[in-house]
Parts: C-alpha cells; sequence; structure tokens
C-alpha cells in the first residue's frame, strides 16, 4: 500500500449539479428574449381586462389548441387605498397560480385552467385557458339578461367551491363571475352559457364552510375585512328593485 | 475541531423562473405515457395534441447536449428559445410553450419551419 502525503483530493460535480448550470445558463440566455415578449404583448396584443394590480392580454394565435390569455401583474400597485394594498400585499402570483392549479386538478373545471407562470425580475405572468364570454358586470352594463343557468345554479357553484373544493374566493364581484358563451352581447339580449369563476387573486384554502375568520385578515393591530362570497352572490339575486341583476327572473 | 461545510451549495435565485402548471403536465404526462409520438429522430419523440396548449418532447441525449443542438440551428430554423423549456421529474424533459403544427416530418410555429428535434 503506498504511504506518503496525502494530496487533497477533488471531486467532479454530480450530475445534479453540472445540470443545474446548464439550466441556470440558460435560463440567461432566454431572459431577454422573455423581457422583449412581455413587452411585445403589451404593445401589440388585446387588453381584455384590466385591475389594479394586474392586466390581461389575449394571446390566441390561429393554431392555439384552446384559447389563451395571459395575466401580467403590474410592478407598481396603481391607485390604490390602505386596505387594498395590505390585501394585495398579502397575496402573490405563485399563490394564485398554485391555489388555480390545485382547484384544477381537484376537478374544478368551473375555472380557467393554469398554464404556465413566469416570473421575471419584478414582473410575473401567468398564462390560462381564456374564457370566451363576459362578465356579468359587462351583461348588467350592456342591458342584457342570463336565461341559462339561473341565479341559483351561481349559489349551488359557490356552494360546492367551498365544501368540496375548500376554497373562499373572497372577491367574487359581477366582475370575476362570466358566463361563457358565443352569443352576442347587445342591450336587451337574453344569453345562454356557462358560468365560469376568474381572479382567484384574494383566495384563500378553506375547510367546510368558510368562517368569518377567513374573511379577516390582521396585520398588527389592524383589522380587514375580504368581501363575503354569499353576500357578493345575494347581491346578484333577481328579486323586485334589484337592478345590479343579470339573472332572469 | 474541523468545520464541516454543507454538502448542499447554496445558489442564487435566477432573476427567470418558469413554472407549468401540474394540471397541464400531469396530461402531457399521459400523452407521453399513453400514445405515439407524432414525430421522431435520433434527438428524441414529440408528443402534441390538439387539446393542450403545451407540446412536451422525450429526448434521447443529455439535456446540455440537446440545449446545445438547439442554440447551434441555423437561425432562420431555430425556433425562439423562450419557447423550449427544460422541465424535471415528468416522462418528458422539455416543453415547447406555444402552438406548432407538424405537416409530415416538419414542424412549423408561427408560419416557420423549425427545427426541435
Amino acid at each position: 500500500m503506498p504511504t506518503g502525503e496525502i494530496k487533497e483530493v477533488t471531486f467532479s460535480k454530480s450530475l445534479e449539479e453540472t445540470q443545474s448550470e446548464v439550466l441556470a445558463e440558460y435560463l440567461g440566455l432566454i431572459q431577454e428574449e422573455i423581457a422583449r415578449e412581455i413587452k411585445r404583448i403589451i404593445a401589440n396584443n388585446e387588453l381584455i381586462g384590466e385591475g389594479r394590480t394586474a392586466r390581461v392580454f389575449d394571446i390566441t394565435v390561429e393554431h392555439s389548441p384552446i384559447p389563451i390569455c395571459v395575466k401580467i401583474w403590474r410592478s407598481q400597485l396603481k391607485d390604490m387605498g390602505q386596505v387594498e394594498l395590505k390585501k394585495m400585499q398579502s397575496s402573490s402570483p405563485i399563490g394564485e397560480f398554485e391555489l388555480q392549479d390545485q382547484l384544477y386538478l381537484a376537478g374544478f373545471r368551473s375555472a380557467p385552467e393554469p398554464i404556465s407562470l413566469t416570473r421575471f425580475e419584478d414582473i410575473s405572468v401567468m398564462a390560462m385557458e381564456r374564457v370566451v364570454g363576459y362578465s356579468l358586470r359587462q351583461i348588467i352594463d350592456a342591458g342584457a339578461q342570463i336565461v341559462n343557468p339561473k341565479w341559483s345554479d351561481l349559489e349551488r357553484l359557490i356552494v360546492e367551491m367551498h365544501r368540496k373544493y375548500n376554497i373562499a374566493h373572497r372577491d367574487l364581484g359581477p366582475q370575476n363571475i362570466m358566463l361563457e358563451t358565443n352569443e352576442k352581447l347587445e342591450p336587451g339580449a337574453t344569453l345562454s352559457g356557462r358560468l365560469v369563476i376568474i381572479d382567484f387573486g384574494l383566495s384563500k384554502s378553506i375547510i367546510g364552510e368558510p368562517s368569518d375568520e377567513d374573511y379577516l385578515l390582521t396585520i398588527g393591530d389592524s383589522v380587514i375585512r375580504y368581501q363575503q362570497d354569499f353576500a357578493n352572490i345575494d347581491n346578484l339575486k333577481p328579486r323586485r328593485g334589484n337592478d345590479q341583476t343579470p339573472f332572469a327572473s | 475541531m474541523t468545520k464541516r461545510h454543507s454538502p448542499h451549495k447554496k445558489h442564487m435565485e435566477h432573476p427567470l423562473a418558469i413554472k407549468f402548471s401540474n394540471s397541464i403536465l400531469d396530461q402531457l404526462d399521459e400523452l407521453v405515457k399513453d400514445t405515439q409520438p407524432v414525430l421522431e429522430t435520433e434527438k428524441g419523440s414529440l408528443f402534441y395534441s390538439d387539446k393542450l396548449p403545451l407540446v412536451a418532447i422525450k429526448i434521447k441525449i443529455p439535456i446540455s447536449q440537446y440545449l446545445d443542438f438547439i442554440k447551434s440551428q441555423d437561425h432562420d430554423v431555430r425556433p425562439r428559445l423562450a419557447n423550449v423549456v427544460p422541465v424535471s421529474n415528468r416522462n418528458f424533459e422539455i416543453v415547447i410553450n406555444t402552438p406548432l403544427v407538424v405537416v409530415g416530418e416538419q414542424i412549423e410555429i408561427e408560419g416557420r419551419k423549425v427545427i426541435l428535434i
């Protein structure tokens, strides 16, 4: 057995380390291309929705198997009060993406299927299935009516989202419920289609029925309240004097 | 006392991160497992469904070699690198995140012939 000074032994990089370096170098190569693509979408593609935290653009092209859109978060939040700002700061694009993915994997089909989330520096972009149709807000504003499904179907859908899929939406206004339909929206139109819930940015995983606490956010001494799902749904119930419902009675 | 270093190398977080939904990746896994590729070469097999927004490639060469192959393509047939994204822990190694059309042995993206495998 040879004796003498033991030389320092160096091990070659593991396969995992080599792969991770190759991937990091590749990501470095494509990041500029992605930054240009995001700017191109913002400049050229159809804006189909806009909120204070994000904008949504249609990116469907000729051979897309399904209609696709991207939600691009603003790097700076726009025109927001303290309460809204705290709500937004307590949520994240990755949280929203993963929650929507879990919801879809669990079998909830009344939400758009998420496809990917890309984060580059302070910009986040979520690609997802585009719902073809109109928000209930657009239908109310156009003076049209939904004849099928009925308001009770929306109520059932929300009960199912709570009890079976364990999600409280917490921002379920008429802007975040869509009627998927190919019919034309015009004053007096009677529409049929399928209800789809969108924008899970403020949603929360729950167990069973949402409790009052599920609608509260405590930061230090301040308590912030989210919108209760059923209060929002009740506002959309067709009843005498309610001109803020799209549902036919 | 000898100071011991953790075997796990601490990496800086890359400014770019791309994550695909498990719902779509699971469907691609099934596609790769249960169907024949629409195109196959010595570099890999391409799996495509007209119901899914992403395409899967199962490569037959190491990932570094495959990425070098893509980067070395002539400009006129090279896909946009941002559309060729490696993934791990799946039945396939590459996701193509843009719609494509397979015509015979050729692949077209946005009306342009590209070489992916």
